[in-house]
């Protein structure tokens, strides 16, 4: 039953995500006849570059959890709920409880991801006429694999700090990598935050696999801590 | 049956429960052949220990006051019935030694204390005596 | 095999700001109820989180069903056979009643459905109504109707009767007992209503500033506990030294009260060596042997 008491847990934060999502389905509706202007983007592009990452960090911090400590409701909460020693006291392993929090976050960011792209493809004509289907769902896998490795942070910093902290957190650290990203020399085909604009199918036609890679493989690097803090942790 | 026990007494639970047993048979209210409760409704309804009533009808039983009958349950035996009457018959000498004292103006306190007192000097007495009959 | 359902020895344990266990060795009984006293901040709960895997200890070992709690790999396997109910008495906020009852129950293979729809209907818990809608009273019943359905060995609770007022009180203790006297489920509980742990636990254990200063079965405790109180003919000079068995002497003019563990007859007599003195014998309460035990340092 661990399963429904996620679903229950999460359910609100996902309406809160998907409610954005609208908002931003509902911007690109507003901006997919607007022409595009001479030596510029199309501003439906220039949407998407900004909005859609934006999004998936805000999916991967709002939705994001360890499954040990309770996080009762929409409102982050901060200091740890009573409930939380209840959890522990069932006989389930620590990893079983991270895992299956963190398979339900992360199915819940799929959808989310999968209701965007599919929400702009019908919206808008631009993306249409940018891309083909299949490069749609290239676009979607590679968001996808890049929220992967952000989403494990999420997890990673569920692991220790409050439901309020954590939110913040994790999108803290992330804008700060992104700034990073972009000031420091590291190699641009394997930067997650490039592959989600420039360097995604939709722009560069083809999928950016380094980028894919390294984010698989950050995200297995940070459960795998995740799963070493919960496990170590006292409560 | 209605026992009544005071945990904040001090005195031993089980105690409570065997004197308040033998008082029933004293008065009366048991009889020969008449059944208690089991331990689990006994302990239920006096929300108390089960052990604390195991250990009152062991000692009871012990005492000759009951008999446990496997599977059936704890009946007042004939025996308590006779205990019952060299009671009756204590009650009758303390009756007269209680009128004669406080005849000669002892209060029901002071008469008490004396009484404890005496009991207490008889135990200490006994027990210098008997040093081979202390329990381990 | 052992014949304590809960073993621990030398457990010790500190926190940041203070230590919380220095060296406690806890010894209960299978099938006893074992009534767990301390003042708050004692350390009751660190002990409970111990033996829950919530917590390690630094030093000392714990041992649930002969299992070392330490054993990272069988700590589920106790929880299996553990009911629990924990000092604050929450749940998940965002469940009902009946979705925690059909959260918790298949964790646990040897649930006991029939217990589940008893305590249902006998603490009138209305299956729909979401958790945080509930009384604390009611709250406390749902988490012991959680605890015991599991057809648990072992209950270990957290001040079950806390917040309940006295009928809710008095249904929880008789339902503990028909408990006790029905199977052999052992029944570890904290408590500070020294009075109910009177009446239906057989062992006890008081813990002092991480050490157990008493412990052992109630009945023994009782029967060894003594208060001797000493009227002098004129005041006179208490001995210097006592025997062994007293735990504290307090005088009041003519008036001598002594608190003794053990050894009563000797004591008796010691007093008895002073002329002009009348001694009575008085029985004491768990609540005065509590208080002599954590008032001293």
């Amino acid at each position: 039953m661990l399963w429904h008491k996620g679903w229950l847990e999460t359910r609100f934060r996902l309406l809160f995500v998907l409610g954005f999502t609208t908002l931003i389905l509902g911007l690109q509706y507003s901006v997919r006849t607007a022409a595009t202007p001479p030596h510029g983007k199309n501003p439906a592009l220039g949407l998407i570059l900004f909005s859609n990452p934006t999004l998936v960090l805000m999916v991967c911090a709002i939705l994001g959890g360890a499954g040990i400590a309770t996080q009762p409701s929409l409102q982050a909460t901060k200091g740890l709920h009573g409930s939380t020693l209840f959890t522990l006291s069932m006989p389930v392993s620590r990893l079983r409880l991270l895992a299956v929090r963190a398979s339900i976050g992360w199915l819940e960011a799929v959808g989310v991801i999968a209701a965007l792209c599919s929400g702009m493809w019908l919206v808008s004509p631009a993306f249409r006429a940018i891309g083909t289907p299949v490069e749609m769902l290239e676009y979607a896998g590679t968001l996808i694999a890049c929220a992967s490795a952000l989403y494990c942070l999420s997890v990673l910093l569920a692991t220790f700090l409050d439901d309020q902290w954590r939110a913040w957190g994790t999108m803290i650290v992330c804008a700060a990598l992104w700034w990073l990203s972009t000031h420091t020399p590291f190699p641009a085909s394997a930067d997650i935050f490039r592959a989600m604009r420039d360097g995604s199918p939709l722009i560069a036609h083809t999928l950016p696999w380094p980028a894919i890679i390294f984010s698989l493989g950050s995200a297995a690097i940070l459960f795998f801590a995740a799963l070493k803090i919960a496990q170590a942790r006292e409560y | 049956m209605i026992f009544r026990l005071n945990p904040s007494s001090g005195i031993p639970l089980y105690l409570q429960l065997m004197e308040q047993v033998k008082h029933a048979v004293e008065t009366g209210a048991l009889r020969e052949g008449d059944q208690l409760p089991t331990i689990r409704k006994l302990a239920e309804d006096l929300v108390m220990n089960p052990n604390t009533v195991v250990r009152a009808y062991r000692e009871l039983e012990h005492e000759g006051v009951l008999e446990l009958k496997h599977g059936s349950g704890a009946f007042i035996k004939e025996s308590a019935t006779g205990r019952a009457s060299l009671i009756r018959k204590a009650q009758v000498v303390t009756q007269s030694a209680i009128e004669r004292l406080m005849s000669l103006g002892l209060t029901e306190d002071e008469l008490r204390r004396v009484f404890e007192n005496e009991l207490a000097q008889a135990r200490a007495e006994r027990r210098l005596e008997g040093a081979a009959e202390r329990k381990p | 095999m052992t014949d304590f359902i809960i073993e621990t020895d030398q457990l010790c344990k500190s926190f940041k700001s203070k230590q919380a266990l220095r060296g406690l060795d806890l010894r209960v009984p299978v099938g006893s109820i074992f009534g767990f006293l301390g003042r708050n901040g004692a350390g009751k709960t660190t002990t409970i989180k111990t033996l829950m895997g919530l917590l390690r200890s630094d030093s000392g070992s714990a041992h649930v069903f002969g299992i070392p709690v330490a054993d990272a790999g069988r700590t589920a396997e106790i929880r299996r056979r553990i009911g629990f109910v924990t000092e604050d008495k929450e749940l998940y906020p965002y469940m009902t009643v009946e979705q925690i009852i059909r959260f918790t129950r298949p964790f646990f293979p040897k649930w006991r459905e029939d217990l589940e729809r008893r305590y249902l209907e006998m603490f009138e818990l209305p299956p729909n109504s979401k958790i945080p809608d509930l009384s604390k009273g009611m709250r406390s019943k749902l988490m012991l109707l959680l605890a015991i359905s599991r057809g648990a060995d072992l209950l270990i609770l957290d001040e079950p009767t806390d917040g309940l007022d006295p009928a809710a009180t008095e249904d929880v203790l008789r339902e503990l007992v028909a408990i006790a006297a029905s199977s052999e489920t052992t029944m570890f509980f904290s408590s500070h209503q020294l009075a109910e742990v009177e009446l239906i636990a057989d062992h006890i254990g008081i813990i002092n500033q991480g050490k157990m200063v008493v412990t052992g079965s109630l009945d023994d405790i009782k029967s060894r506990y003594q208060r001797l109180q000493v009227v002098f003919a004129d005041s006179v000079k208490l001995p210097a030294r006592w025997v062994e068995g007293v735990e504290s002497v307090r005088q009041e003019g003519r008036v001598v009260s002594i608190l003794a563990s053990h050894n009563i007859d000797a004591i008796d007599e010691q007093v008895r060596l002073i002329p002009g003195t009348t001694v009575e014998r008085f029985p004491v309460t768990l609540k005065e042997i509590f208080l002599e035990h954590v008032r001293s340092n």
